[in-house]
């Protein structure tokens, strides 16, 4: 009996401290920005083979850029943390806006945390993060579908770019 | 040997008990401050080894999690069940709670107090935004009511596929009353044929700024 309490538990011991590290280490999930679709305001879309950004030749127009979130059966946004964004604002006219966004299951409504806006450093990578407290909590306790939205406003300088370089969620 | 087929169950049995104890119980204790993940993120468009062994280590505790169950679901004779039946639908998938949960927000908006300071300067602000957006998207703004530290807004357009096509619009105008907003399509035209919506804005979290 004593020994086969000692097998028991060795190998219970051994089990666990194998698979829990394993276990333990998604606790963020990132995008690049292939998961992006943009537009702009005249409606018109911008091809997003290679990376979404304002300026260049591209021309003076606000541009909207929409991004998922992936969720799955371990990764459920009822534990999500944050929302976090990392852009470059290379010479926009004013703050690049983002707010993480969810669409209700049934399609015919939805909800938006407050904008988070960049403070124009103009050529450092910028970070917008946007706390759990301020995604659309009505419809996170509910069902969903989660969404990043970007606004970049029209470019004052034509050969400065401003992309979007990813952005992740973490619980 | 019936010894050794005993001690192997038994390791067996230890194998399973450590496994569920590690996915289902051991993280309920992990700390919740896990270390910034920018320290992981260095290049987004270019995934480092990291990014690859994260998905290694993933598809394994996925495939070991797949025998635990399948060994936990043989019986005496060591035959396998029937696999399970698919999934079809995601979980909490409920529009119907949904709903219900919103008329509860607009509810509560209710229940708070009418004519606060914060309200009176918050109803003219987004009137004039909504105002705004109202032209470019063709709808009417039938009422705003502010109260203690939400807002609501009754809107209406001509008929029911204008409504899907501009509600989002509402979600993503940058209000000058920073706020979380929601907005709803009700289910049911008013006399006239319109499509209304109820557009809430929650202002009680201390992140979003406020309006005065």
């Amino acid at each position: 009996m004593k020994r086969a309490l000692m097998i028991f538990g060795a190998t219970a011991v051994a089990a666990a401290a194998l698979t829990y590290p394993l276990r333990s280490q998604a606790y963020w999930v990132g995008e690049g920005f292939a998961g992006c679709q943009a537009q702009y305001d005249s409606g018109s879309s911008q091809a997003g083979g290679y990376y979404f950004y304002q300026g260049g030749n591209v021309g003076p127009r606000e541009l909207f850029v929409v991004c998922g979130i992936p969720e799955n059966d371990d990764w459920q946004k009822t534990a999500w943390r944050s929302a976090t964004l990392k852009v470059k604002d290379g010479s926009v006219s004013s703050s690049i806006k983002a707010q993480a966004c969810l669409t209700s299951e049934s399609g015919s409504g939805g909800g938006c945390g407050a904008i988070f806006s960049s403070t124009g450093s103009k050529a450092a990578i910028e970070t917008l993060t946007i706390p759990a407290a301020d995604l659309a909590k009505f419809w996170v306790s509910a069902s969903g579908y989660a969404s990043l939205y970007v606004t970049i406003p029209p470019t004052t300088a034509g050969d400065r770019r401003s992309p979007i370089i990813g952005y992740y969620v973490a619980d | 040997m019936a010894s050794r087929l005993g001690a192997l169950a038994i390791g067996m049995a230890g194998a399973v008990v450590g496994v569920a104890a590690a996915v289902f119980v051991l993280p309920r204790f992990a700390p919740r401050d896990a270390p910034p993940p920018e320290a992981r993120v260095v290049d987004q468009a270019r995934p480092g080894p990291e990014v690859f062994v994260r998905d290694l280590q993933i598809r394994r505790v996925g495939e070991l999690e797949r025998r635990v169950v399948e060994l936990e679901r043989r019986d005496d004779n060591g035959t396998a069940p029937p696999p399970p039946p698919a999934r079809t639908e995601r979980p909490a998938s409920d529009p119907a709670a949904e709903r219900a949960g919103f008329q509860a927000a607009l509810a509560a908006h209710d229940a708070e107090p009418a004519g606060t300071p914060w309200a009176k300067a918050a109803a003219p602000r987004f009137e004039a935004d909504l105002g705004t957006l109202a032209a470019q998207h063709a709808f009417a703004v039938d009422r705003v009511d502010c109260r203690g530290a939400t807002c609501v807004a009754d809107v209406a357009w001509t008929s029911p596929n204008d409504a899907q096509d501009a509600w989002r619009a509402l979600l993503t105008y940058d209000y000058g009353v920073n706020c979380a907003r929601n907005v709803l399509l009700r289910e049911d035209v008013d006399a006239r044929g319109r499509a209304h919506a109820d557009l809430l804005f929650d202002c009680s979290s201390p992140l979003a700024p406020r309006a005065n």
